[in-house]
């Protein structure tokens, strides 16, 4: 091989240029004790490359959770707010057309009650309800609820 | 040393005994490498680094290397492209100087410590520092490192037909600046 025969190079002639003595006896200690520091900082610039991968995925997971969380707090109080509404406006159309308080409520939470009652309020009120108010699909709803 | 072939060393990464092969590896191949690094920068200073830095690389790259390549050429392009690298960058600091790095070479060369060249060799040194970088670098592996245009097609991913006519136009510009020197 070219490049074994070539191994002695400066020794050749045309070479002008000279190294400090014993230069390549002692090159081979100093490359290798680079070596194992540059292999020290490589492992712990790895080590740091993983940590911060895992700093970035436990945030990630954390604010996915606290969102996921967030997010589902907020739609139960979406829910209770307009639950609360409802039975405002519910208890307001029993208060403007003399209906007891109570039995509408009781109508409306307790449907398989109702349902078995022989009270022909009952159908009074449904059908005042499907007549006069807005919301009639959230009643039902509620009503199935 | 030499009895090692590079499949022996690689063999040796193989086995699980990476210090002993990158010992014998070094060895092996310091020199060569170190003057190829050398004959670019001209100082034993810069040459050492780049030669250290080199090795490094090396010994932090080995894994990667192809079996089916050869090492002292996946050897040479490291110290190629480290070299060039270093040149690089050391242009890019003169960028607004009237001079460039290879003349600021060529003016110190014959104080440099590790230079005991006679006023011939001195004059073969400016001649070769005049050439553009990619004739330097293939004038200096030929001249120098006596490589093939084969093996040196392969380390600097030149067609050898390329290669061969830098070579020439080095050849002749190296003629011309001695005659007219």
């Amino acid at each position: 091989m070219i490049i074994k025969n070539n191994l002695y190079k400066e020794e050749n002639e045309n070479n002008p240029f000279t190294v400090p003595e014993n230069y390549f006896d002692k090159l081979p200690d100093e490359i290798i004790s680079k070596c194992n520091q540059q292999a020290k900082k490589h492992k712990i610039y790895t080590l740091k490359k993983y940590l911060s991968y895992a700093a970035i995925l436990i945030i990630a997971l954390t604010s996915s959770i606290l969102l996921t969380f967030y997010l589902s707090n907020e739609k139960n109080d979406m829910n209770k707010l307009s639950y609360e509404n409802l039975m405002e406006e519910i208890l307001y159309i029993a208060d403007m057309n003399d209906i007891d308080d109570n039995f509408m409520i009781e109508c409306i939470t307790e449907n398989k009650k109702c349902n078995n009652s022989d009270d022909s309020n009952y159908d009074e009120i449904i059908e005042y309800m499907d007549n006069e108010t807005a919301n009639t699909n959230e009643i039902i709803e509620l009503i199935e609820y | 040393m030499d009895i090692y072939s590079d499949n022996d060393i690689l063999n040796l990464f193989d086995d699980d005994k990476p210090d002993l092969a990158f010992s014998i590896l070094i060895r092996k191949y310091q020199k060569p490498i170190y003057w190829h690094i050398r004959h670019m920068v001209i100082h034993h200073e810069d040459a050492n680094d780049i030669t250290q830095d080199t090795f490094i690389k090396v010994w932090l790259n080995i894994h990667h290397f192809k079996k089916e390549a050869k090492l002292y050429t996946w050897l040479y392009k490291i110290a190629t492209n480290e070299t060039i690298s270093f040149l690089n960058k050391k242009k890019r600091l003169l960028l607004f100087s009237f001079d460039t790095y290879e003349k600021q070479l060529s003016e110190n060369i014959e104080d440099d410590n590790y230079f005991n060249g006679d006023q011939a060799q001195l004059k073969f040194q400016k001649a070769i520092l005049s050439l553009p970088q990619k004739q330097r670098t293939v004038f200096n592996m030929k001249y120098y490192s006596t490589l093939t245009f084969e093996e040196m097609s392969l380390i600097l991913k030149t067609s050898e037909g390329a290669l061969k006519a830098s070579y020439h136009h080095a050849v002749k510009k190296i003629e011309k600046f001695i005659q007219d020197n």
